[in-house]
């Protein structure tokens, strides 16, 4: 049985961002943790770089590194020694704003090119600098899989109570997401992936952030609570969860992420797998109906119990206005624009009647009749409450707005089933 | 081996107590007796030492028909003997298909007629007759069943039901779990209670603490209006119930509204006082945002106690408790004014309140470090769309606003018949998330 999650043809939205962080070098420790009360960035930290929603980068600082953004290239000199949080802006040169402008502004009358230019002057880029979390880790990641986003990964860390206590066992690793995740909650993370390339590259990852287990041991780290994760190459079907670093994993929490959620699970009856003496929770997270059917015929075969499978579905929505637009309003533009038209009406007929007069030769030098023609009110002098036809800005403040909620365009509508049990393994009395 | 409590059952302890008709009710082992209402009473000895999650059958001693004569003792005033279910890793409080097998079944419901109770050959005396006599569950239903003109016409899907009514009226099982946030919030819900902890769902709480990022060496600055729920929820990530960790250090602050905080239902956590103590700082609205002065205070001091120069307390080193305590007063104010002083200090503004969001969080904001994340939680939406709307979007020391909104469908999960509950809460609340950041200062001449 491939352990590739056939299930998931869904490409995330999110684009993959390009990873700037060379694969050998070694950032600072502790790049999840808190930081101290100094709060600042440090050369040789891996930061987040926000350039905007959807585009959240992990960078490594260097001395002569640059940063090249939509917003232009940031140096790293820039960022170094700035609090974390800060704003990095700078003035972009009309180049860079008016790029993919140019064609529309030639086909428009100048008088609005002068104004673009005017406000183009203006133009600020910026970018943000933050300190890497797991859920914005989530966010900005490599993927080299689907991923499990913080909505289901919240709850499940909730569900298996986990806590700075707990062993937990994940298999497979995949891009890492749930991992950091994970690791920041738990106690030890047992982590085993099947895939020898991606294992390698998550290592590497979690190295870099300071989360191996190994590390400490080596003696690299000494903060026993961040570097807590053993990463193992390991088809966890066939060949069980025992691993040589340690004896017992002693587990108290199972994640399983894999296709075949049901092979697995009589390998967790293993002594040394599964803590024997207290109540212990497993989660299997799969995307389709029969294999959650599967793995609870598997549980209750394995004397789980306590089964329930929930679906979790998470929103996100963001505040934008919505120009309120009175009824009497609309009466008044149609009021206005009925005067005008009968003003029109009028004027019409007394520029034909100067222009009768005027062929006719009477008494007239042609004044008049260019006034009549002309006569039409400008444009800023109509009543126009709700600024038709011009580009009004969301929020303005020339009109009224009020506050409403938009839920993003698409939404995440299945993840996955997540199938919860308990169990305990030997109930014995403890004096 | 000694008893480890945070994953067994102690002594001294609250627990939270299933019973059959999966009613949640919390009980402390400190009680000599436990009653369960009509489900039995034991002791809490019989339970003391086997691990949480474990189910218990109330069993009573058999007693001759003679014997209860002679005793008169009536059969609630003895509590019954907490037996464990050895050999049920499953701790389901399910009942086994025995039954079933045993007794014939339809496979439609055409000859079912309605005949009320009379279908029913024991009368209700009967059946307390046979409760009186301590009748296992299992054979006090079968007597029923085999009693009941009806049950064999019924379907097996129908009988499988009426089996579950029945158990959840007889059985004397129960289970113990642990006093988990997750387990108290299940307690509050079977309560009808969710209003104490503002109707925040499971799931709601878990996106909370997410993303606030809480580890467990960070400091939080919470307000509270659960009554403890969410400040026991950021505890059990950061300690899961250990208190001597010393490789953990985080701390809490609350923001209270009151001068005495009404958290009652973090005293079911099960944490010691001084631990406690040492992990959560108090600090009121008023000490926070109106804060005193070194010289405030001590003119405050030289008010309250006539004459008495706190300089001279401090430097004695014996004193009595009355002076401790002038001393420990204005240490604390001292405490406060140091919490109230230092800006930029938090790691993450963990928010759950009933006060107008807008102001709170302008007044607030400033004790968070730049770059941590503020959550909000809130039972609807429109308070939270007003702060981002009309606050946070309004100034950019806020990034990545969001509002969010989880929530959890579960499922009846039997083989074979699986399929989403019928019922679901519905209201879980809300969340927004956003990060404080600084603003660039402007400065035209580099521009050029």
């Amino acid at each position: 049985m491939s352990q590739e999650n056939n299930f998931l043809v869904e490409e995330s939205t999110t684009p993959v961002p390009v990873v700037e962080i060379d694969t050998k070098e070694h950032p600072n420790q502790g790049a999840f943790i808190h930081t101290d009360f100094e709060n600042i960035v440090k050369e040789n930290d891996l930061v987040l770089v926000y350039i905007s929603k959807t585009n959240i980068r992990p960078v490594v600082l260097h001395k002569n590194g640059r940063l090249n953004t939509k917003y232009g290239t940031f140096l790293h000199s820039e960022i170094i020694g700035k609090k974390y949080g800060s704003q990095i802006g700078k003035f972009l040169n009309s180049n860079q704003v008016n790029r993919g402008k140019r064609h529309i502004k030639k086909n428009k009358e100048e008088e609005d090119a002068n104004n673009d230019e005017e406000e183009d002057e203006k133009k600020f880029g910026f970018i943000h600098v933050l300190k890497p979390t797991p859920e914005l880790w989530t966010l900005s990641l490599p993927h080299r899989t689907q991923i499990v986003y913080t909505f289901d990964s919240s709850y499940i860390t909730e569900r298996l109570q986990i806590n700075s206590l707990s062993n937990v066992i994940e298999a497979g690793t995949g891009s890492g997401s749930l991992s950091h995740q994970f690791s920041r909650s738990c106690g030890k993370l047992f982590t085993y992936e099947f895939h020898e390339v991606r294992k390698q590259q998550a290592e590497l990852e979690f190295q870099q952030h300071g989360l191996l287990y190994q590390d400490y041991l080596d003696g690299k780290t000494d903060d026993k609570n961040t570097a807590n994760i053993v990463i193992n190459h390991r088809d966890v079907c066939k060949n069980g969860f025992l691993i040589d670093q340690v004896e017992n994993i002693d587990a108290d929490c199972v994640f399983l992420d894999l296709p075949a959620p049901w092979e697995a699970i009589p390998n967790l009856n293993k002594p040394g797998v599964m803590n024997q003496h207290k109540q212990v929770r497993v989660c299997c997270f799969s995307p389709c109906f029969e294999q959650v059917d599967k793995t609870v015929e598997a549980l209750e075969a394995n004397g789980w119990g306590n089964i329930e499978m929930v679906e979790i579905q998470g929103k996100n929505f963001e505040g934008r206005k919505r120009m309120v637009k009175t009824i009497d309003d609309a009466i008044k533009v149609l009021c206005d624009q009925k005067e005008r038209r009968n003003m029109g009406t009028i004027n019409y007929r007394n520029y034909k009647k100067a222009k009768q007069d005027l062929e006719e030769g009477e008494n007239n030098d042609g004044h008049d009749l260019k006034r009549l023609k002309t006569n039409s009110t400008p444009a800023d002098e109509k009543f126009n409450p709700f600024g038709k036809g011009m580009r009004v800005k969301e929020g303005d403040e020339k009109y009224e707005w009020s506050n409403v909620c938009k839920i993003e365009s698409e939404i995440k509508s299945h993840t996955s089933y997540l199938t919860f049990a308990t169990k305990i393994f030997k109930i014995s009395r403890q004096e | 081996m000694t008893i480890n409590p945070i994953t067994h059952i102690a002594a001294d302890k609250y627990v939270i107590i299933q019973l059959p008709n999966e009613l949640f009710k919390i009980y402390n082992t400190s009680s000599e007796v436990i009653g369960l209402g009509k489900y039995g009473s034991f002791k809490s000895a019989d339970i003391i030492g086997y691990p949480y999650g474990t189910v218990f059958d109330i069993e009573y001693e058999d007693i001759s028909p003679e014997d209860q004569k002679k005793k008169k003792t009536k059969k609630d005033d003895t509590p019954g003997i907490a037996l464990p279910r050895k050999d049920d890793t499953s701790q389901s409080l399910e009942i086994s298909e025995d039954i079933l097998s045993n007794s014939f079944n339809s496979d439609n419901n055409q000859l079912l007629i309605d005949q009320g109770s009379s279908i029913q050959k024991l009368s209700n005396e009967d059946i307390e007759l046979l409760k009186e006599q301590n009748v296992r569950a299992d054979k006090l239903i079968s007597n029923i069943i085999s009693n009941n003109g009806n049950f064999q016409l019924k379907t097996k899907q129908s009988q499988q039901k009426y089996l579950i009514r029945k158990f959840k009226k007889f059985s004397k099982c129960f289970k113990v779990e642990r006093c988990s946030p997750q387990n108290i919030l299940k307690f509050l819900m079977d309560k009808n209670d969710l209003l104490r902890v503002n109707d925040i769902s499971l799931e709601s709480i878990a996106l909370q603490l997410n993303l606030s990022n809480i580890q467990p060496n960070g400091n939080y600055l919470v307000m509270d209006e659960t009554g403890g729920f969410l400040i026991y929820s950021i505890l059990e990530r950061m300690y899961g119930g250990k208190e001597d960790d010393e490789t953990k250090n985080g701390t809490i602050t609350i923001i209270t509204e009151t001068e005495h905080p009404q958290l009652d239902l973090l005293k079911y956590s099960n944490y010691s006082d001084e631990f406690l103590k040492k992990t959560i700082k108090f600090i009121s609205i008023m000490e926070l945002l109106k804060p005193q002065n070194e010289t405030s205070i001590r003119e405050e001091f030289l008010r309250l106690n006539g004459n008495i120069n706190i300089e001279d307390l401090l430097k004695l080193e014996l004193k009595s408790p009355l002076e401790q305590r002038k001393v420990n007063w204005f240490e604390k104010q001292m405490k406060l004014i140091e919490i109230s002083s230092t800006v930029d200090y938090f790691d993450a503004l963990v928010v759950q309140t009933d006060f107008e969001l807008k102001g709170l969080i302008d007044r607030i904001n400033k004790y968070v470090k730049p770059g941590s994340p503020i959550v909000v939680f809130c039972k609807f939406r429109e308070p939270l769309l007003d702060l981002s709307n009309e606050y946070l979007m309004k100034n950019l020391n806020f990034l990545n606003v969001k509002i969010l909104q989880t929530s959890c469908r579960p499922y009846q999960t039997k083989r074979g018949k699986i399929h989403p509950l019928m019922t679901m809460k519905s209201n879980g609340g809300w969340l927004l998330s956003c990060f404080k950041v600084i603003v660039q200062e402007m400065n035209m001449e580099e521009s050029k």
